[in-house]
C-alpha cells in the first residue's frame, strides 16, 4: 500500500530525528504503541469500507421489493430485516467498545511506564527556552561547577536524564523524537521530562510549539556519548576560556570585547557576562550555530555575525558591521573557544 | 381577484394564482437595492451567508496553496517567515471562524424553516443583523491583512506570544476582535435555530418526527451557546491584557499562560463538533434520497448526536497533554476522548445499515457521502490514537495532527458539504448541477485529499513540527512535502471544476422541478426555488419522512393571516397548534445595528472612546429597530390576546 | 408528481399575542441570558483558577474589598425585583397605566443600580492592572456591568414607548420579558457579589 512505501521512503533518510526509529526506552514504548494501533486502525478501516462498498454495490434480489409510499418509490419496510440489522449494529458497537478498551489499556500501561521515576542516578539538566535558542545548564551542588551552554546537549548513554523545563519568554516545546515525547517550556511553570538514550549518536530535535518568527529554525542537538566521554566533555565545559596564543584570534578577542557582542553574550574567564544570548565560552566546540541551523564553520560564522537576519529573519540578534579583517579575527577567536 | 376561502376537510382548489400573488405581496422583499439592504427573508439571507462563507473558503484555500507552495521544497524563498506566519494564521482563522461554522449555520438558517414547515426563522431581523455583522467582521480581518496588520500568532493565538510583550502592534488585537464578531454571529444563529425548531414546527411534527438534520442543527446550536462564550471570554481577556494592562496571562503578576489554553480549548474542542455534527446531519438528510429508505436507527442516531454534544465538552485537555497536566487528570481526558468514538461509530454503523438495506443511486451527492465515510474513518482512527497521552506526546504539534484534523474536517465536514451543495442546488436555484462535472469534482477532490494529507502522518513521525515556514534539506522531509503540495494542486483543480460547474449550471443547468431527487423532507414539497413565503399552505405532518409517510394527499393547515406576515407557533413537544405570531416587516435597522456594533468593536482596538461612541450608536439603532412603525401600528392593532400560560 | 392538498387544520381561532414560553421572544431572551450567563460562569471559574497562583487572595499587601457598601448594594439589587415583578403583573393584565408606572419606577431603579455598580467598583480597592487578582475582579464587575447597561437602555426605551408611544398588544409580553431578564441580571449578580466581597473574608 502507498502508506508503507511512504513509510519506507522516510525511514532510510535519517534515523536521528525519527519517532519510528527509537533510540531510547521512552520513544521505543511509544513506537510500540504505534505498531499496535496501526494494524488495528487499518483492519477497522478496511472492514468499514468493505461493508460500505459491498453494501452499495451488491446485487439486490427481487425479494428486496420496492413499494410506493407517499407517491415515491421506496424500499419496502421489513421488520425481520430491521431486527437483524439492529442486532448487527449492536454487535458492531460492542466490538468497537472492546477494541477501544483494549487500546485504552495498552495506552495506560505505556503511560505508567513513562512516568515512573527515573531513579537517583539521573543526570539533571535545566533547559530554558528563549526566542529562538535553548539555554542549557547542568546544575551541580557546587555552584561554580554548573555547566552553562546552549543548543547542544550532551548526555551519557544508558543513564537517565531529568530535564527541568521552563521559558523566559513565550511557550516553546522540547522535542527529540528519537528519544522521547515532547514537553512544553512554559513561562511561569517548571516542568520535568526524563528520558534515556540507549545508543550513542547525534539526535536532532526542534521546538514544537509555535514561538514566533523563527520557530522553524529553533533546533536542538542531543549528543549521546559513552559515559566516560560525557564526563570528559562536561569537565572541559567547566574550563574558562583561555587566552589565544594565535595573534589573529587574540585580536579577535579584543574585537569581541570592544563591540556589541558583550551586550548579550558571556564568555567565562572574561568580563563578558551578559545572559540575553547563548553562552559562548565553548562555542567553538559545537557542531552547529544559530540553534543548529548552520554547520559551525568560519564562513558560516562570518555570514551569521555580519547579518543574522539574512539567515534567520526575525531572530533577536542584530547585525554586526565590522571591517572584514576584524570580522575574520572575531571568527578566529570564536573558533578558538573550544 | 380575491383568494378563495379554504375550508377544513375540503381539498384545496388547484388554481391558486390569486393566493400566491397575495402572499408574495405580504412576504416578498421590496424591490431594488433598498430591498436588498432591508430584507429579512431567511432564504435571501441564507444564500448570502452561504456565498460569503464559501468565498472565505476560497480565500482560505488560496492561503493553503501558498503555504504548500512554500513548503514544497526545503529552504524555499516563496514566503518569508513573517508572511508565512500571517498566512497560516489567516488560513486557520478563516477556515474555522469564517467558513466552517458560518456555512453550517447558514445551511441551517436556509433549510431548517423549510424542513420544519414554517415561513421564516423566529427572529427575522436578528437573522439579518447576524449576516451583516458576519460580513463586517470577516471583511475587517481581511482589510487588516491587506494592510499588513493581519494576525500572525496562529488561529489559536497562544499567550504570551500573542500578549502585549511579544506581539506589538495591532495584529493580535485584530484577531481578538474577529473572534468577538464571529462569536456573536454564531450565537445569534444558534438562538434562531433553537427557537425556530422548538416553536415553529409544522402541526404534527412532534420532536420524535423531526428530520435528523434538524436534530443535528438543534444540538449544534446548543453547543454553540455553551462553547462560544469561552473563546469570546478568552479573547476579551487577551484584548484587555493588550490594551489596558490587565494581567490575566502575565505570570509575573499572578496571571497564567495555561488559563488561555484551558479557555480556548474548552471552546476549541466543541468547535470541531459544532462543525462536524451538522455535517452528519447533512449525510442523514441526503442518504434517504439515494438509498430510497429512511436512515436506519432514528432513535440511536438522535441519541448519538446528543451524547456527542455533551461529551464534546469533556475532552478539551487532550489539546494540552504536552503542558505537563497531572497524570490522573490526563487519563480522564484520554478516556473521554476515546469514548466519544462510540457514538460516532453508532452513526457510521447506522449509515452502513441504511446503504446495505437500501437501493443506492450513485448521483454526485451519494459519491460525496461514500467519500466522507472513506476519509472520516481514517481521521477517526487517528483521533483515537492521539487520545493516548504517550502517543500524543510524540505527534502533538506535528504534521501528524495536521493530517488527522484535515481528514476529519475536510473528509468529515467539507465532503458532506459539497454533497449537500449538489443535493440542494436544485432547490435553491431551480437548476441541477452537472453530474459529469460533479464526478470529476468528486474524484479529483478525493485523490487530492489523500495525496496531500496522507504523507503528513509520516512527516509527523519524522520530526516535522507544525507552523514552520521552512525546513532544512538535511531533514529529508522534502519528497513527502512535495507530494503533499502536488496533492494540494489536485484539490485546487477539483475546486475549480466545482466553480465551473456552479457558474455554467446557473445558466444552463437542467430545470429541476419541485423534487428532482424524490426525497422525503418538506423542503421538496414546494417549488424550486421556494417562494418568499415557503409554502402556500402550511403543511401538516404525519411521520418522520414527511413526504413518504403522508400517503396520497398532502394535508395542510389554514387560518394564518394572508393580510400580514404571520407564522404558526406550535407546542414544543407535540407540535399542536398554539398561537399565531406576527412577524416584522423588512427593516434597515439590522444593518444599522451591525454597523454600530462594527464601529464599536473595530475602534475599540484603537481607543477606549469606542465604548461611549459605540454605545450611543447602538442605542440609536436599537431604538430604530424596536420602535413601532406606522406599518406596524396598522397591521398589529387588532390582536387576539390569550393570557393562558402567562 | 404534485399531490392533492386537503385542509385538515384550521388555526383561525388561535390567539395572536401570547405570554410566557408560548411566545417567541421569551425564548430569545432566555437564549441570550444563557450565553451571557455562560460567560459569567467562565469568569468565576477564572477567578478560582487564578487564585492557585497566589498564597493569599487578595495578594499580600493589598486591601480586602470593602464588604458593607456592596452588600447594601446587593440588597438594593434584590429590592428592585419588586418593581420588576410589578411590571410583569401589570403587563399580564394589559394595564397600560400600571405598566407604565412601574416601568418608570424600574427605569429609576436602573439608574440607581448604575450608581450602586460604581460604588461596587470603588469597593474593590484595587485597580485592574494591580495583578491578575485586580484584573479578574474588574472583569467580573465590568462584564456584569455591561449587561446592566444594556438592560438600562432596554428599560428606558420600553418606558419611553409606554409613556407616549404607540403601544401594541405584543408589547405586554415584551414587558414581561424585561422583567424576566431583570431577574436574571439580579440573580447572576448574587454569586459574583458573594465571591468577590464576602468570599475573601470566609476563605
Amino acid at each position: 500500500m502507498a502508506g508503507a512505501l511512504l513509510a519506507c521512503a522516510g525511514c532510510s533518510l535519517h534515523n536521528t530525528q525519527n519517532a519510528l526509529d527509537a533510540s531510547g526506552p521512552q520513544s521505543q514504548r511509544i513506537e510500540g504503541l504505534w505498531w499496535l494501533f496501526l494494524p488495528i486502525a487499518a483492519v477497522v478501516w478496511v472492514i468499514v469500507i468493505a461493508v460500505m462498498l459491498w453494501g452499495a454495490a451488491r446485487k439486490r434480489s427481487p425479494r428486496e421489493g420496492m413499494e410506493t409510499r407517499g407517491g415515491a418509490e421506496v424500499v419496502a419496510g421489513d421488520e425481520a430485516r430491521d431486527r437483524r440489522m439492529t442486532r448487527i449494529v449492536a454487535g458492531g458497537v460492542i466490538v468497537t467498545v472492546v477494541i477501544l478498551f483494549l487500546m485504552l489499556v495498552a495506552d495506560f500501561r505505556v503511560g505508567q511506564a513513562l512516568t515512573m521515576a527515573p531513579g537517583t542516578q539521573a543526570v539533571p539538566i535545566k533547559v530554558t527556552g528563549h526566542q529562538f535558542w535553548w539555554e542549557v545548564q547542568y546544575p551541580d551542588s557546587v555552584p561554580n561547577k554548573t555547566v552553562i551552554t546552549a543548543n547542544e546537549i550532551h548526555i551519557p548513554v544508558g543513564v537517565p536524564v531529568v530535564m527541568e523545563l521552563t521559558s523566559l519568554d513565550v511557550i516553546h516545546s522540547f522535542w527529540v523524537p528519537s528519544l522521547t515525547g515532547k514537553k512544553d517550556l512554559l513561562p511561569g511553570y517548571r516542568r520535568s521530562l526524563w528520558f534515556r538514550a540507549d545508543t550513542p549518536g547525534v539526535y536532532r530535535g526542534q521546538c514544537a510549539e509555535y514561538c514566533g518568527l523563527e520557530h522553524a529554525k529553533m533546533s536542538v542537538l542531543v549528543i549521546a556519548q559513552k559515559p566516560q566521554d560525557f564526563a570528559a566533555w562536561r569537565a572541559a565545559q567547566l574550563d574558562s576560556a583561555t587566552t589565544p596564543s594565535d595573534s589573529l584570534a587574540l585580536r579577535g578577542k579584543t574585537v569581541f570585547m570592544g563591540t556589541t557582542c558583550v551586550m548579550c553574550h558571556s564568555i567565562s574567564g572574561t568580563s563578558a557576562a551578559a545572559t540575553a544570548g547563548p553562552d559562548l565560552t565553548h562555542v567553538g566546540s559545537r557542531r552547529m550555530i544559530a540553534a543548529n541551523t548552520l554547520p559551525n564553520t568560519d564562513a558560516n560564522l562570518y555570514a551569521w555575525i555580519s547579518d543574522p537576519q539574512r539567515i534567520k529573519p526575525g531572530v533577536l540578534m542584530p547585525a554586526t558591521k565590522l571591517d572584514p579583517r576584524d570580522m575574520q579575527a572575531l571568527v578566529a577567536y570564536l573558533r578558538h573557544l573550544k | 381577484m380575491t383568494a378563495p376561502t379554504l375550508v377544513i376537510g375540503e381539498p384545496v382548489p388547484v388554481d391558486d394564482r390569486a393566493e400566491r400573488e397575495q402572499m408574495d405581496r405580504v412576504w416578498g422583499s421590496k424591490p431594488g437595492f433598498w430591498g436588498w439592504l432591508t430584507t429579512t427573508n431567511h432564504k435571501e439571507i441564507g444564500k448570502r451567508y452561504i456565498t460569503t462563507a464559501f468565498i472565505f473558503f476560497l480565500l482560505g484555500g488560496i492561503e493553503a496553496a501558498m503555504m504548500r507552495t512554500q513548503l514544497s521544497r526545503p529552504e524555499n524563498s516563496f514566503l518569508g517567515p513573517d508572511k508565512y506566519n500571517q498566512i497560516f494564521t489567516m488560513h486557520g482563522t478563516t477556515m474555522m471562524f469564517l467558513f466552517a461554522v458560518p456555512i453550517m449555520e447558514a445551511i441551517g438558517l436556509y433549510f431548517v424553516p423549510l424542513m420544519v414547515g414554517t415561513r421564516n426563522v423566529a427572529f427575522p431581523r436578528l437573522n439579518a443583523f447576524g449576516y451583516w455583522l458576519f460580513l463586517i467582521g470577516g471583511s475587517f480581518l481581511y482589510v487588516q491583512f491587506f494592510l499588513n496588520t493581519g494576525p500572525d500568532v496562529g488561529w489559536f493565538s497562544y499567550v504570551p506570544l500573542s500578549g502585549p510583550q511579544f506581539s506589538p502592534g495591532k495584529r493580535a488585537d485584530t484577531w481578538a476582535q474577529t473572534i468577538t464578531f464571529t462569536e456573536i454571529v454564531a450565537i445569534v444563529g444558534a438562538i434562531e435555530l433553537i427557537v425556530t425548531i422548538f416553536k415553529q414546527r409544522a402541526v404534527g411534527m412532534s420532536l420524535n418526527r423531526i428530520p435528523i438534520f434538524v436534530w443535528a442543527m438543534l444540538v449544534t446550536a446548543f453547543m454553540i451557546m455553551f462553547a462560544m462564550p469561552a473563546v469570546a471570554t478568552a479573547s476579551m481577556y487577551l484584548a484587555l491584557d493588550r490594551l489596558v494592562g490587565t494581567h490575566f496571562f502575565n505570570p509575573a503578576e499572578g496571571g497564567d499562560v495555561l488559563l488561555w489554553q484551558h479557555m480556548f480549548w474548552f471552546f476549541g474542542h466543541p468547535e470541531v463538533y459544532i462543525i462536524f455534527l451538522p455535517a452528519t446531519g447533512l449525510v442523514s438528510t441526503m442518504l434517504p434520497a439515494f438509498t430510497r429508505r429512511p436512515v436506519f436507527g432514528y432513535p440511536a442516531m438522535v441519541l448519538a448526536l446528543i451524547s456527542v454534544a455533551f461529551m464534546a465538552f469533556g475532552l478539551w485537555v487532550h489539546h494540552m497533554f504536552a503542558t505537563g497536566i497531572p497524570q490522573l487528570a490526563a487519563s480522564f481526558f484520554t478516556a473521554t476522548s476515546t469514548m466519544i468514538a462510540i457514538p460516532s461509530g453508532v452513526q457510521i454503523f447506522c449509515w452502513l445499515a441504511t446503504i446495505w438495506s437500501g437501493r443506492p443511486r450513485f448521483a454526485t451527492p451519494m459519491l460525496f457521502i461514500l467519500g466522507f465515510i472513506f476519509l472520516f474513518v481514517i481521521g477517526g482512527v487517528t483521533g483515537v490514537m492521539i487520545a493516548s497521552v504517550p502517543f500524543d506526546l510524540q505527534v502533538h504539534d506535528t504534521f501528524f495532527i495536521v493530517a488527522h484534523f484535515h481528514y476529519v474536517l475536510v473528509g468529515g465536514a467539507v465532503f458532506p458539504l459539497f454533497g449537500a451543495i449538489y443535493y440542494w442546488f436544485p432547490k435553491v436555484t431551480g437548476r441541477m448541477l452537472s453530474e459529469k462535472l460533479g464526478k470529476w469534482n468528486f474524484w479529483l477532490f478525493l485523490i487530492g485529499m489523500n495525496m496531500t494529507f496522507f504523507p503528513m502522518h509520516w512527516l509527523g513521525f519524522y520530526g516535522m513540527p507544525r507552523r514552520v515556514y521552512t525546513y532544512l534539506a538535511s531533514t529529508g522531509w522534502g519528497p513527502l512535502n512535495l507530494l503533499a503540495s502536488v496533492g494540494a494542486l489536485v484539490i485546487a483543480i477539483s475546486v475549480i471544476v466545482f466553480l465551473v460547474n456552479v457558474v455554467t449550471s446557473l445558466r444552463h443547468g437542467e430545470i429541476a422541478g419541485d423534487n428532482p431527487w424524490d426525497a422525503d423532507t418538506l423542503e421538496w414539497a414546494t417549488t424550486s426555488p421556494p417562494p418568499a413565503y415557503n409554502f402556500l399552505h402550511l403543511p401538516v405532518v404525519q411521520g418522520r419522512s414527511a413526504l413518504w409517510d403522508e400517503g396520497d394527499e398532502h394535508q395542510v393547515a389554514v387560518g394564518t393571516s394572508t393580510e400580514r406576515r404571520e407564522v404558526l407557533l406550535t407546542t414544543t413537544l407535540d407540535a399542536q397548534p398554539d398561537s399565531r405570531e406576527s412577524h416584522p416587516h423588512d427593516s434597515i435597522w439590522p444593518l444599522a445595528m451591525a454597523l454600530a456594533i462594527g464601529v464599536l468593536f473595530i475602534t475599540a482596538i484603537f481607543t477606549p472612546l469606542a465604548l461611549p461612541i459605540g454605545a450611543v450608536l447602538g442605542f440609536i439603532a436599537f431604538a430604530g429597530w424596536a420602535w413601532p412603525t406606522k406599518e406596524d401600528v396598522e397591521s398589529e392593532s387588532d390582536e387576539k390576546v390569550s393570557l393562558e400560560g402567562a | 408528481m404534485t399531490k392533492r392538498e386537503r385542509v385538515t387544520v384550521d388555526v383561525t381561532e388561535l390567539p395572536t399575542v401570547v405570554f410566557g414560553h408560548r411566545a417567541l421572544l421569551w425564548w430569545g431572551t432566555w437564549g441570550f441570558a444563557v450565553a451571557e450567563g455562560m460567560t459569567l460562569v467562565l469568569s468565576i471559574a477564572t477567578y478560582f483558577y487564578l487564585r492557585r497562583n497566589f498564597q493569599a487572595y487578595p495578594p499580600q499587601g493589598y486591601p480586602r474589598p470593602d464588604w458593607i457598601a456592596p452588600t447594601v448594594g446587593m440588597a438594593i439589587f434584590l429590592a428592585t425585583c419588586i418593581p420588576a415583578y410589578l411590571v410583569k403583573k401589570s403587563a399580564v393584565r394589559l394595564d397600560r397605566s400600571a405598566t407604565t408606572r412601574w416601568l418608570v419606577i424600574l427605569s429609576v431603579c436602573a439608574l440607581v443600580l448604575c450608581a450602586v455598580r460604581t460604588v461596587d467598583f470603588y469597593a474593590l480597592r484595587v485597580l485592574w492592572m494591580t495583578s491578575a487578582y485586580g484584573s479578574i475582579q474588574w472583569v467580573l464587575l465590568g462584564f456584569h456591568g455591561s449587561l446592566l447597561l444594556i438592560e438600562v437602555a432596554e428599560v428606558i426605551g420600553t418606558t419611553a414607548l409606554f409613556v407616549n408611544g404607540p403601544v401594541l398588544p405584543r408589547h405586554y409580553p415584551d414587558a414581561c420579558d424585561i422583567g424576566n431578564y431583570w431577574y436574571f441580571l439580579v440573580l447572576s449578580w448574587l454569586p459574583i457579589w458573594f465571591i468577590v466581597y464576602i468570599g475573601p473574608r470566609i476563605w
